[in-house]
């Protein structure tokens, strides 16, 4: 079961990690949504693959809900060398700090060792491409990746 | 058959209202959700309040649309709880109800009415401004609004002052991407605002704006900054933008002068005509204005034991939401949290079996609201007509009259040129 891990504040993650699960159960994948702030990160090194979302917040910051996702793994450290990840960001472009929410965590993950599949995907709501597109989109372009 | 799933009422289609339908929508697969909207449109502040050039903060409303679409969450618009059914009607129809109708009113500055120079609601200008059927501005006779002339005055220090200044000092050809009502716009400016003064109790660095929202307005390539009342603050963030566009922007047009530590407390009479007088830590100044724009925060217009007051709707199946349960604080996504949390209080409640699901549920009202009612396909007709009128580059060109909206809604015969026929209306 693939989980797929949102953090938001207006809950526009969350319906793009929704989108993104329908995709993939709807192509053969068997994917589930959490919210990172009901999520243990003591789970995650034996996820295997994930996919992280998170949207942007005050001036280029993580939003309050991926906040203590973001230092729990600070904090705790886990060996993440067996996770495969790909990463979505949501984020609006006249913000000086156009979706940084998503590079931060995506660092922080490869930091512990975590491998980055496929490109991060982005959704900028300062565009009229709609976050159904973007997201689908960009799981459509992922899934190569994840066959290999 | 009743008595198998909750019914529930949610009063009011903003973001509070539609993120407790959300919520309660996970919750439970099989209640049966109603959201009742006083206007033909959904979504509230989100459409006639988040400023029109602000369209990402909108973008919102995708997920709100999925709760119709998908999520089998029915609008009821049209439908004012107190006017069309009371809320004795819904309190005896449904298990739930989460009123969720926002704060309607602007806060007054506690000054005397002055006859040439308007004090003016902000939320009023932007709801104007966002195409609001229900325009409250000064007006002439053709329906346009007076223009402000060409010096204005904002008070208030928050975002939504700041989005006021911005709607008045940016370039009208920058208005690109909005779906902001041109005309109302132009009729405001129309005298060409000149001077924009704007007045904040705190000091800058408690001002309660987020620097985002002041760097856009600093940035503005038209604009002269300048500022008074900092000489005693310890450096911050917003100050030293501001600073920084004091020493750059010396040719702008547009004179926009920031007055930190200042409260107005009287609008008088001058020689020249009206002054707003302004105490500050050194005195007493005044300065000429034509127009006054309070950004002071929200209030409910009506008083308690209105009908349509929801200070009287209480009892224990009632779960208030949003800017009506926290006294109009908070963006969007404070909503999101205090309908998350209420939903977790309304499922406690179901687990004690303090809530029983024993209502008719809509059925038992639709008849008394079948003549008033727009559906959701109805606001969808509205949706595409605006998406199709507008110009190029703009999301959609609102509708204004409340009778065409109703027409496009029912889908009633247009005239050729696009027109309604008088007797359509209604
Ligand atoms: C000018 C302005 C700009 C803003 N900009 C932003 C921004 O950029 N970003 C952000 O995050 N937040 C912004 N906000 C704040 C945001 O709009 C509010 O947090 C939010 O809309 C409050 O939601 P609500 O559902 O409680 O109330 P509202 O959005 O006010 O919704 C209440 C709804 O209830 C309906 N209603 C009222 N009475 C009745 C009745 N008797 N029967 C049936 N229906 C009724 C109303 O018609 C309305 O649709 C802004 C606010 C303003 C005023
Ligand atoms: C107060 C505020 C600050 C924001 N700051 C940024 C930012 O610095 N960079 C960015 O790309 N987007 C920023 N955004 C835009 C959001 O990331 C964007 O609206 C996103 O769709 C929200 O997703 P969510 O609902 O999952 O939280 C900001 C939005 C708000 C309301």
């Amino acid at each position: 079961m693939t989980k797929i891990l949102f953090g938001t504040e207006s809950g526009n993650s969350e319906m793009a990690a929704d989108d993104i699960a329908d995709f993939l159960n709807d192509n053969g994948g068997e994917a589930e949504v959490v919210a990172m702030e009901d999520y243990d990160v003591a789970d995650l090194a034996a996820e295997g693959f994930a996919v992280v979302i998170t949207s942007t917040y005050g001036e280029g910051e993580l939003p309050e809900t991926t906040q203590p996702f973001y230092d729990a793994l600070k904090e705790s450290r886990p060996d993440l060398s067996g996770l495969r990840f790909a990463a979505f960001g949501l984020g609006d472009s006249t913000y000086e700090t156009y979706g940084n929410g998503i590079d931060i965590v995506a660092a922080l993950l490869a930091e512990l060792g975590a491998v980055q599949v496929g490109e991060t995907g982005r959704h900028d709501a300062a565009k009229t491409v709609t976050l159904t597109d973007a997201a689908t989109g960009w799981a459509e372009g992922l899934q190569p990746t994840l066959a290999a | 058959m009743t008595g198998t799933s909750f019914k529930i009422a949610i009063i009011g289609s903003g973001p509070s209202g539609c993120f407790a339908a959300q919520f309660l929508r996970k919750a439970w697969k099989d209640a049966e959700i109603t959201i009742f909207e006083a206007l033909p449109v959904p979504y509230g502040l989100v459409r006639y309040g988040v400023a029109p050039d602000h369209q990402g903060s909108k973008s919102v409303t995708a997920q709100f649309a999925r709760l119709f679409e998908r999520e089998g969450v029915r609008f009821a618009g049209n439908v004012t709880i107190g006017e069309d059914l009371t809320f004795e009607d819904l309190a005896a129809a449904f298990d739930i109800i989460v009123p969720a109708t926002g704060l309607g009113c602007d806060r007054r500055l506690p000054v005397e009415a002055h006859p040439d120079c308007p004090v003016i609601g902000a939320g009023a200008l932007i709801r104007a401004l966002n195409g609001h059927p229900d325009m409250a501005l000064p007006a002439h006779a053709d329906g346009l609004p007076r223009p402000l002339g060409a010096r204005v005055a904002v008070v208030g220090n928050g975002n939504v002052a700041m989005d006021v200044v911005r709607l008045l000092a940016k370039p009208l050809d920058q208005f690109g991407g909005s779906d902001i009502d041109d005309t109302r716009l132009a009729a405001l400016r129309r005298r060409g605002v000149a001077r924009i003064d704007v007045f904040g109790r705190s000091p800058i660095g408690a001002a309660k704006f987020d620097l985002s929202m002041f760097k856009e307005i600093l940035g503005l390539a038209n604009v002269r900054v300048s500022q008074s009342g900092t000489a005693a603050c310890p450096p911050c963030d917003a100050l030293e933008a501001l600073s920084a566009a004091e020493a750059r922007s010396a040719n702008g047009a547009l004179s926009i002068h920031f007055h930190f530590g200042a409260q107005p407390i009287a609008l008088l009479h001058g020689p020249h005509g009206p002054l707003l007088s302004v105490e500050t830590g050194d005195g007493i100044a005044s300065h000429e204005v034509d127009s006054v724009i309070t950004a002071l925060g929200f209030h409910d217009s009506r008083p308690s034991g209105h009908p349509c007051s929801a200070q009287s709707w209480s009892g224990a199946q009632v779960f208030p939401v949003g800017w009506l349960q926290n006294g109009g604080k908070g963006t969007i996504a404070a909503n999101r949290k205090s309908a998350k949390e209420t939903a977790g209080e309304i499922a406690a409640a179901a687990k004690d079996r303090h809530l029983v699901p024993a209502a008719p549920g809509f059925a038992a009202v639709a008849d008394r609201i079948a003549d008033t009612l727009v559906d959701y396909e109805g606001w969808c007709r509205i949706d595409a007509h605006e998406r199709a009128t507008c110009a190029p580059g703009r999301p959609r060109l609102k509708l204004t009259d409340r009778a065409e909206m109703l027409a496009v809604a029912r889908a009633l015969p247009r005239d050729a040129d696009g027109t309604d026929r008088p007797h359509a209306a209604h």
